[in-house]
């Protein structure tokens, strides 16, 4: 299947998905209804429609794409297969700026815990860079991040015990990871700035496919590293934070998804690997929600974060005896 | 696409009191000057840790010097922006990628070359039955033929090649050592850190002999003997 033809199937599978994800529920409703009245929803199936279903599906695909793309520049920028945003301890750095907010006590507002996340997101990810570069061998960067989420985490248990009762509650909850919480307007936004993140990335292809050839041959081809830096810096760090702050610390997309890419796809160049990681990352994320909500009602079923992680600890486990990195 | 560097002979590059190595170490030698000049080969030599694979790097304009400057041709080299500085000069490291999962076909379409100069370049380095293979199906000496091939591609005045022949085995080695002297035929200057370059010895194509010794730079007699420049070290 060439790549074209793979994107296109996974595109369906997506539209298939969404579309199973906003007809089925614990209330039936009509969508034309529901549609009729999309510029003022007042009735139970518009409001159902409106904003529990779609926000939740375009917050599904935007999280899953997002994190995908995410992971897949991280691998390739750090010329390491089991990099990704929550490896990196990115989501964990996102997270303490989630943590400080809300366990705190202070009522910022959607934006104010955003920007929070993206920051502690982005710091995470300058730390990491600034150390990189005396670390020889991946499994250093690894352990590296490791620790920093431990040491992180240990900082927002502290917050965690100092914290009121309510805060808490709704910490935890955040911290399972879910695609149910953001408005309308939001998942559109998160969509949108995915696209836009994608778009950008893909403008820089051959650099980073001349990146996996090495830093250095890399430069030597001409390629501005600082620049290729800073839009890897940029959108891993707002993309993961933005997706941290919304969806909760989520697991494995970032990581597994360009895996699975790899897995079914004989692409390894950028200009390939970018809109399929996208779009598995969407369709991987849709998958991984009917775990979620299928179980329960909705919103009410299992955490995120556990279906993922069922799901995505024996891939990346299959991945490496595979090692599909290589062949 | 080929650049207008195609014919361009290679422009003259001169060290001024320069001081190689990294931030946060000590330096790797104290300040020397020296110049490259014209095609051929211009061989640098030294020990185990003398700062010959630093020094390549830092003529490639790819890392920056501890002090003193580069100039290549009139211009300082630390004011080249990026994309210039690749049409300069191309380089090749000792090791090859051994992650990188693109196919040999899009490793050389990286340069935008005319299908002509690909395949042309290919058969210079003995590639070009491999155009569908991925890069990290290929073993070492395989692999390096290929980014050699990706850096004649890239069609500059001069090559920089660290320890070319470095993780090769006897029948590469010579191929490999074949390969660049007829290079330095078709009017290339390739400067090359190599510890193993008896394959040289007496070879005209040899523009010029370098070491970097313990007492500093040192630009030895080309026609000379191996043995020589090595008690130079």
């Amino acid at each position: 299947m060439t790549a074209k033809q793979l994107c296109m199937a996974i595109g369906v599978g997506i539209l298939i998905q969404g579309a199973l994800h906003l007809a089925w529920g614990p209330i039936s409703i009509q969508w034309l209804n529901a549609l009729s009245t999309w510029s003022n929803p007042s009735t139970t199936d518009s409001l159902v429609f409106f904003h529990v279903r779609l926000p939740r599906v375009l917050t599904a695909m935007a999280a899953g794409s997002g994190l995908a793309l995410s992971g897949l520049l991280l691998q390739t920028w750090f010329h390491n297969p089991l990099a990704g945003p929550s490896v990196l301890g990115i989501s964990a750095g996102s997270s303490l700026g989630v943590a400080v907010i809300i366990l705190t006590g202070l009522t910022w507002g959607w934006w104010g815990v955003t920007t929070a996340a993206v920051g502690g997101g982005m710091l995470t990810l300058l730390l990491i860079l600034a150390v990189s570069r005396r670390f020889h061998g991946s499994a250093t960067l690894l352990i590296f991040g490791l620790m920093l989420s431990y040491v992180v985490g240990a900082v927002v248990t502290v917050l965690q015990a100092e914290a009121a009762q309510d805060a808490l509650q709704q910490f935890v909850f955040w911290g399972m990871g879910t695609f149910g919480q953001a408005p309308l307007r939001i998942s559109g936004l998160m969509l949108l700035m995915v696209a836009i993140a994608g778009r950008m990335i893909f403008l820089r292809s051959r650099d980073l496919d001349a990146w996996t050839l090495g830093s250095i041959t890399a430069q030597s081809m001409g390629v501005d590293a600082k620049k290729l830096k800073y839009s890897v810096i940029g959108i891993t760090g707002v993309l993961a934070g933005i997706i941290t702050a919304v969806c909760g610390p989520v697991a494995f997309l970032g990581l597994a998804t360009p895996h699975l890419v790899r897995l079914v796809s004989d692409e390894r160049s950028h200009r390939r690997l970018i809109p399929l990681t996208i779009l598995m990352g969407a369709f991987i994320a849709l998958l991984a929600d009917w775990g979620v909500r299928a179980p329960g009602i909705d919103g009410g079923g299992w955490p995120l974060n556990a279906v993922l992680s069922l799901l995505g600890g024996p891939m990346v486990v299959w991945v490496l005896l595979r090692k599909t990195w290589n062949a | 696409m080929e650049r207008m560097s195609l014919n361009a002979t290679p422009f003259s590059i001169e060290m001024e009191e320069l001081v190689i190595g990294y931030r946060n170490a000590p330096p790797l030698n104290s300040p020397f000057s020296g110049r490259f000049e014209g095609a051929g080969i211009h061989l640098v030599a030294g020990r185990n840790g003398s700062g010959k694979s630093t020094l390549i790097r830092t003529l490639a304009g790819l890392q920056p010097p501890v002090s003193g400057s580069i100039l290549w041709g009139e211009d300082d080299l630390s004011q080249i922006a990026s994309n210039e500085r690749g049409e300069g000069m191309a380089f090749m490291a000792s090791t090859p990628p051994r992650t990188s999962g693109l196919r040999v076909e899009e490793v050389l379409e990286l340069m935008q070359p005319s299908l002509e100069f690909r395949d042309r370049t290919l058969q210079q380095v003995g590639a070009q039955e491999w155009l569908d293979r991925r890069l990290s199906s290929l073993s070492d000496g395989q692999a390096q033929r290929v980014m050699l091939a990706r850096a004649l591609l890239q069609n500059t005045p001069w090559i920089a090649l660290d320890e070319p022949t470095a993780f090769l085995d006897a029948p590469s080695r010579t191929a490999m050592w074949k390969t660049l002297l007829q290079l330095s035929e078709s009017g290339v200057g390739l400067i090359l850190a190599s510890h193993d370059f008896r394959f040289l010895e007496g070879k005209t194509a040899l523009s010029s002999v370098h070491a970097i010794a313990s007492s500093g730079w040192l630009s030895l007699d080309r026609l000379g003997q191996a043995s020589d420049w090595e008690s130079c070290f």
